[in-house]
């Protein structure tokens, strides 16, 4: 018998790969986006997402799509690897330096995040904030300042509020104090006294907003300040979909060593999906059993997360520009609110930041005015994401309700942006 | 840019629709090959471009100047002079540090550490200098190397074309990590590949091959070194200390499966890439751990790059004309030669010499030549040429010489409790050395089998096997093993 030839043309070539990409695409459907969001050009990345979104959708309607990620999360629990940390997170700077944001050209220091590792952004010269300076008590002397903090649980208002062409906010002096009751993790860190020298660590940790998010609470604390932030964004992370983020195994190991005091969580822009649950059994999205199955995944992650610290603070969901994303998001925001008023709300505190940017009942807008005839430009060009300033500003509720909620020597002193 | 990105795909197909459906015309193919293979190599630091192009223009200078001249010295001269220019490049970004700290301690020793640390008194010390290494320069100075070798050895003519030689030191399959393919062989190949898929049904591409090799070269990245790098063979290295002997002792056999699958896996995703375009890559793998002899060993392990020490530096060293005790020189110069080219460190020169010394000793005592007859004692032969490897890679992957000590003192670690070893960790360490296990007459019969599969079905293994893939593997890449060197 005559050997077949081992000789192709480009075209047979050509040929096979269709076949190949689009068995890929029923398959792998899913995950499409995956590989697709670590192109590092904007508008690359946005033609091949869009195809591979039509191409998730195709794989959808053929239905052939959950069976690798359902065999993915089998391998993982049989093999042992879905609680081993090294596995996934080990090469994840790979992926998260490619997978950059919209806003990371306006966040130096927060573009390059190491090795699935907590990025620390030092305060330099370069983010010029508005340093404003509250009317409290200059001496960093302990026994000199007013008591920062009602341990009678006392609500009082966690706001502050920005001076009109001054850039100044003004911080309220706190009132509010940890609550007691049956929370757990309490001890640690929620009665220290923290200063400059021993600030309150503060760990920031989610999908692609907390680029933005982490970068701005950072500035807003600002150089020698009595609060110290690290923040940990995953591109893309999410409660759901722990095969492609490992948050529960990542939050075990970075909280282990007891090394924060509070924590930040902004997770759910990208949850809103069907997924496919432990007995492999599909929960379409908005269904009282998807709602279910998110809430317990949520839950998981606040009780790792509450074992080692005194707060979670949870942040909402954002305002954005697409219509029908915004209201999937507000769907999200929903389910996280209705989890949230389970726990103690001196534990899990809810800060939303519709709120804030653009304000509680107002439209979506790209920026907004911090000063007579000064626009300041939040929102960056997909309509999704904070831009640093933006999350500057979205994190002032936030800043303002951990001044009250710890003790400080010093009033922390919020930098608002420019 | 790695193989295994979405971005190479991306790359690579506009690459192969450039080069088989846009471009005709053998210049055209000629010209957009040196673009892309520029563009891919700019894609990792745009500024060494420019090193790339002098170190390119030089040497296609002295290959010139050395097949212009009938006289032996002239040619001679304009050699040394090349290798002078090569190994002053590679030596300053590759060695300057490692140099001017020897340098430094060197003149501490004879003036005293005080003033080699302030200067005082000893009029010179080398300055620190932060020179970043070029990606692929180790390769790609030995490539230029290797055409000008062939040239002076009369294996070839020079090249007139500075295109062809432009395109023989930066072919972007082969410039990150070899393979060092010799010019003799790549040059030959470059117009009947530039040339190909002109005529109607003609079929200028071993898919099948390549196919097969791109993917088993995935396995071994994606799979078997990915996971037993980061859960085993990495903790271990870091902190031998902290581990009980059985894990110290699979760290190291790991690391023996890990080496050999990230390097040949990278060697086969760069052998298929060149053959998608049409052309031929000398293996550069051939199941190393099978071996009975250390000599054995090094015709099967990087081959390119031993060949390459062997025809370029062990020869021009006399090789065995000159009697058994300069053959044994030789054979321990070359090697430890051979493992400074891997880095600008002491434990690879110590690794080069074990080599070395393993060589000389069985070409002295004249062993290595031929397997045993029987099966218990080849297989000793085997298992005792594996253990000196895994010896000698704990050597290669240790950071210093004190570490190596630290690492075979973990060795009596007996009590420590075991946390590392899994039965997935098992699977994957034996695997790895049994794929070296599978005869050849299987592997051929199963690339046969291959091709006799409709193209369509084809298709669908190739997708089958990307998702269960994506299924399996780790969210990320680890860089590849010799991208440093």
């Amino acid at each position: 018998m005559k050997q077949k030839e081992d000789r192709y043309s480009p075209n047979m070539v050509i040929a096979t790969l269709s076949v190949a990409i689009l068995c890929l695409i029923v398959m792998c459907g899913q995950t499409l986006w995956v590989p697709a969001s670590r192109i590092e050009n904007l508008y690359v990345r946005s033609v091949v997402l869009a195809a591979a979104d039509s191409g998730s959708a195709f794989a959808s309607w053929t239905g052939l799509d959950g069976g690798f990620p359902a065999f993915r999360n089998a391998f993982l629990d049989m093999s042992g690897l879905s609680r081993n940390i090294a596995w996934d997170t080990r090469f994840y700077n790979t992926r998260q330096r490619s997978a950059s944001h919209p806003s990371d050209s306006a966040a130096p220091g927060a573009t390059e995040p190491t090795v699935g590792d907590v990025v620390s952004v030092a305060q330099g010269p370069s983010a010029t904030p508005a340093e404003t300076v509250l009317p409290a008590n200059p001496s960093s002397d302990i026994a000199s300042i007013p008591p920062v903090v009602d341990l009678n649980g006392a609500p009082g208002p966690d706001s502050a509020s920005v001076t009109p062409g001054t850039n100044v906010a003004i911080v309220q002096r706190p009132q509010r104090g940890p609550q007691r009751g049956p929370q757990r993790g309490l001890s640690h860190g929620a009665n220290l006294i923290f200063s400059t020298q021993n600030p309150l660590h503060v760990f920031v940790f989610g999908d692609s907003q907390v680029f933005s998010l982490g970068s701005g609470l950072s500035r807003l604390s600002g150089k020698d300040s009595p609060m110290s932030v690290d923040f940990l964004p995953i591109h893309s992370s999410g409660f759901i979909r722990g095969d492609y983020f490992n948050w529960p195994a990542k939050l075990d190991e970075t909280f282990r060593d007891g090394s924060y005091e509070a924590a930040v969580m902004m997770l759910g822009m990208n949850d809103y999906q069907s997924f496919w649950d432990e007995r492999g059994r599909i929960l379409k999205k908005g269904t009282p059993e998807w709602e279910a199955s998110y809430k317990a995944k949520c839950r998981e992650l606040i009780d790792i997360t509450l074992a080692s610290v005194p707060r979670v603070y949870w942040l909402g969901m954002p305002k954005v520009k697409n219509p029908a994303y915004d209201e999937s998001l507000a769907y999200i925001d929903k389910v996280q609110r209705s989890l949230a008023e389970e726990y103690s709300p001196d534990t899990v505190i809810r800060i939303s930041l519709r709120d804030t940017i653009p304000g509680a009942g107002k439209p979506y807008a790209d920026n907004v005015d911090i000063a007579p005839g000064k626009k300041l430009r939040v929102m960056s060009d997909d309509g999704s994401h904070f831009t640093v300033e933006g999350g500057q500003l979205a994190m002032k509720p936030l800043f303002d309700r951990l001044a009250s909620d710890y003790l400080f020597s010093e009033v922390p002193v919020a930098h608002l942006p420019e | 840019m790695l193989f295994p990105t979405f971005s190479f795909a991306v790359f690579f197909f506009a690459v192969f629709v450039g080069f088989w459906y846009v471009l005709r015309r053998n210049i055209e193919r000629r010209i957009f090959l040196v673009a892309a293979s520029y563009f891919f190599y700019a894609l990792w630091d745009w500024r060494f471009c420019g090193l790339l192009l002098l170190s390119t223009a030089a040497n296609y200078g002295f290959a010139l100047l050395i097949g212009g001249s009938k006289e032996h010295a002239w040619r001679k001269a304009y050699l040394v002079l090349s290798v002078v220019f090569n190994l002053l490049l590679l030596g300053f970004f590759k060695y300057y540090n490692f140099f001017a700290e020897s340098a430094n301690g060197l003149i501490a020793l004879f003036s005293g550490p005080k003033s080699a640390m302030t200067g005082a008194g000893t009029g010179f010390l080398f300055p620190a200098l932060n020179v970043i290494l070029p990606v692929g320069v180790s390769f790609y100075t030995f490539k230029a190397m290797s055409y000008i070798f062939d040239v002076y050895l009369c294996k070839m003519q020079p090249v007139r074309s500075f295109l062809d030689v432009m395109l023989y030191v930066s072919f972007f399959p082969q410039i990150a990590s070899g393979p060092i393919v010799h010019a003799v062989d790549f040059f030959p190949q470059i117009h009947p590949s530039c040339d190909a898929g002109h005529e109607p049904g003609s079929r200028p591409i071993e898919f099948d091959r390549a196919t097969v090799l791109f993917l088993s070269g995935l396995v071994k990245k994606m799979v078997f070194a990915n996971f037993l790098s980061t859960l085993l063979v990495d903790p271990v290295f870091q902190d031998p200390a902290s581990f009980n002997t059985v894990e110290i002792l699979l760290a190291a056999i790991g690391y023996s499966v890990v080496i050999y699958c990230d390097f040949s896996g990278y060697s086969d995703m760069a052998i298929s890439v060149a053959l998608l375009l049409g052309f031929n890559t000398p293996a550069n793998f051939y199941r190393p751990y099978a071996s009975f002899s250390v000599t054995e060993f090094w015709k099967r392990w990087h081959i390119t790059f031993s060949s390459w020490l062997r025809n370029y530096l062990y020869f021009s060293m006399g090789g065995s004309r000159f009697g058994l005790v300069h053959t044994l020189i030789a054979l321990v110069l070359t090697m430890m030669l051979g493992g400074l080219w891997h880095g600008a460190s002491v434990v690879f020169i110590v690794w080069g010499a074990m080599q070395g010394i393993a060589l000389a000793l069985e070409r002295g005592l004249g062993y290595g030549n031929a397997r045993a007859t029987t099966i218990p004692r080849a297989a000793a032969q085997i298992a005792g040429t594996f253990l000196f490897t895994t010896v000698s890679w704990i050597v290669f992957r240790s950071p210093s010489l004190l570490s190596i000590g630290t690492f075979f003192a973990a060795l009596g670690n007996v009590s420590t409790p075991i946390r590392l070893v899994s039965p997935l960790v098992l699977i994957l360490v034996v695997s790895g050395l049994l794929m070296h296990a599978v005869p050849d007459s299987f592997r051929q019969k199963a690339v046969l089998a291959y091709r006799y599969v409709p193209l369509a079905v084809k298709g669908v293994a190739v997708a089958l096997f990307f998702a269960t893939l994506a299924a399996v593997s780790m969210s990320g890449i680890a860089p590849f093993i010799y991208f440093q060197f």
